[in-house]
């Protein structure tokens, strides 16, 4: 793929340009994580009103 | 135990939605329900935690912390199951005593989607090792304050999100919240018998799953880059709504009493309808607020999912506690039939040195069997209650051996369990005080049978019912209630 190619005599670098600035903007606004997800958490196991149960 | 299996299939069926990622993690107290456990029943009850730890890494727990009541099994046992099974142990406090060495893993770092979370593990230190099963010299557990600024040290910069499992009371927890902002959630394990929703302090929030592994924690995260938690007026909305619906109810209820003009002079019709106004005003500020700070800020949605007996079983979890009940019953089992030797042999001795026949305190019980000779009325009664199927009921669960259990569910002089530990009753116990049986309530018949008329038995009162059905063993006991249920019908008179 060639995105510099001439028209004529001289270079288009339109897309290279917007290439660039998309990348400089996501390296400027840092690691912008944002996650989606399920915590499920319990404790105590065991039962203690029927220890027999 | 029995819950595992239900636990499992709800793991299953949420894994499987298409709601993201899921993390599961256990606060800890996962293998015994006490710190000290008597050490003559310790192999039997280190088997069923072997069960307890092979379902978990079955079912796909990441993590669990150690709640004190994990060491009571010994602390060599539990550094045994770290080697064997597939579950990761955290404590970063729980440490050699020679150099302070973490025994278990401080942390792990964990990625869940497209950020890396750090889980920690903190063992509440303010109860003593139990010397009794345990050596004290195995193992020291340090302070939160002598460790936990370091431990977040190590993980600062490693991870997104910070959670900490700690079977601390909810006081410490609260402490470490205020001191350290970036433990973004602490899951509490050991001191709640009810569940406690996310309490957002400063920006942490605390929480635990109600006691007797009855409940499953759910929290449906969205973790934003800002790593602050949004504000959360959920519960408190749902308070105003309800309480708007009841006022609302009071007002129509008024209404169909009362003409419209009536209505204008009516205290309780404008003071309720005040108190609507004022409701509808604080739902829509708070409304209002919730929306507002929902861009850029880290949301939650908490529910405790109670593990009802209704739900299914998963069949692979439920093989392996099936084979650990089995397996701990067939302990049990041996060991009550060495003390029954044991017994056997030592009271054989005791009466060729004596040249006596030794009376046991069993001797006093009749069996239920010769009370029917005279009270066949009653005895029938009786065999429809739930007494005459009680030690059944512990047959079902594999737990007929096991003495801590059987002694509520048989025939015996007394329920005192120091002299019957001491006298060795349950390793005497014949086939005919399975269940309980009369002389349960009555005391012991023997001489009553042989003497009806001179000897009389005890009616039974609500201190009788107590030395078995304690708070413990049957929380809601209410004897008015109950004792009718197996209250004998009286004889005809002749």
């Amino acid at each position: 793929m060639t995105m510099n190619k001439t028209i004529g005599n001289r270079h288009d670098y339109g897309m290279w340009n917007i290439l660039l600035l998309i990348i400089v903007s996501f390296s400027l606004a840092g690691p912008a994580y944002s996650a989606d997800f399920t915590l499920l958490y319990s404790n105590d196991v065991r039962g203690k009103t029927k220890p027999c149960g | 135990m029995g819950g595992l299996s239900r636990k499992a299939a709800l793991l299953k069926q949420l894994a499987g939605r298409d709601h993201g990622p899921v993390l599961a993690l256990d606060s800890g107290a996962l293998l015994f329900k006490q710190r000290l456990l008597p050490p003559s029943r310790l192999p039997a009850l280190r088997a069923e935690a072997d069960g307890i730890i092979e379902s978990y890494a079955h079912m796909g727990y990441t993590a669990s912390g150690i709640a004190p009541q994990d060491l009571a099994g010994g602390i060599d046992y539990l550094i045994r199951t770290r080697e064997k099974a597939g579950l990761t142990w955290l404590s970063m406090n729980l440490v050699r005593p020679t150099d302070e060495k973490p025994l278990f893993l401080p942390f792990i770092i964990k990625k869940i989607g497209a950020a890396k979370l750090a889980v920690l593990g903190l063992t509440d230190s303010s109860s003593r090792p139990n010397t009794k099963n345990q050596d004290p010299e195995r193992y020291r557990i340090l302070p939160w304050q002598e460790v936990l600024a370091d431990t977040l040290t190590q993980v600062r910069g490693r991870a997104e999100m910070i959670i900490l499992l700690s079977s601390y009371p909810y006081s410490v927890n609260e402490q470490i919240a205020r001191r350290f902002h970036d433990i973004h959630i602490i899951l509490q394990s050991g001191h709640s018998a009810t569940n406690i929703p996310p309490k957002k302090i400063d920006n942490t929030l605390i929480c635990q799953a109600g006691g007797e592994g009855k409940y499953l924690g759910k929290m449906e995260i969205h973790w934003a880059p800002s790593h602050q938690w949004r504000e959360n007026f959920t519960e408190q909305l749902s308070n105003m709504h309800n309480r708007l619906n009841r006022t609302n109810w009071q007002l129509l209820q008024i209404k169909q009493h009362f003409s419209r003009d009536q209505l204008t002079t009516n205290k309780q019709y404008q003071q309720l309808r005040d108190s609507a106004n004022k409701l509808n005003k604080e739902i829509t500020r708070l409304e209002g607020l919730q929306n507002q700070s929902g861009a850029g800020f880290c949301t939650y949605d908490n529910t405790f999912i109670g593990l009802r007996r209704s739900l299914p079983e998963d069949p692979e979890i439920k093989a392996i506690v099936t084979r650990t009940m089995l397996s701990a019953n067939q302990i049990n089992r041996n060991r009550l039939a060495r003390l029954r030797r044991q017994h056997a042999d030592r009271t054989s001795e005791a009466n060729q040195e004596r040249g006596q026949i030794q009376t046991s305190a069993m001797t006093s019980l009749a069996g239920w069997r010769v009370c029917q000779q005279c009270h066949p009325l009653q005895t029938k009664f009786w065999q429809n209650t739930k007494h005459a199927k009680a030690w059944q009921t512990l047959t079902k669960t594999q737990q007929q051996f096991n003495q801590d259990c059987l002694i509520c569910h048989v025939t015996l002089p007394t329920y005192d369990r120091d002299t019957v530990q001491a006298n060795h009753l349950l390793v005497q116990l014949k086939a005919v005080f399975n269940n309980v049986g009369c002389e349960s309530c009555h005391g012991p018949g023997q001489h009553h049978a042989q003497q009806p008329k001179q000897i009389k038995l005890r009616n039974p009162d609500r201190t009788t019912c107590l030395t078995c059905h304690t708070g413990k063993h049957d929380k809601n006991f209410d004897f008015k209630r109950k004792v009718l249920k197996i209250h004998c019908p009286r004889s005809a008179q002749p």
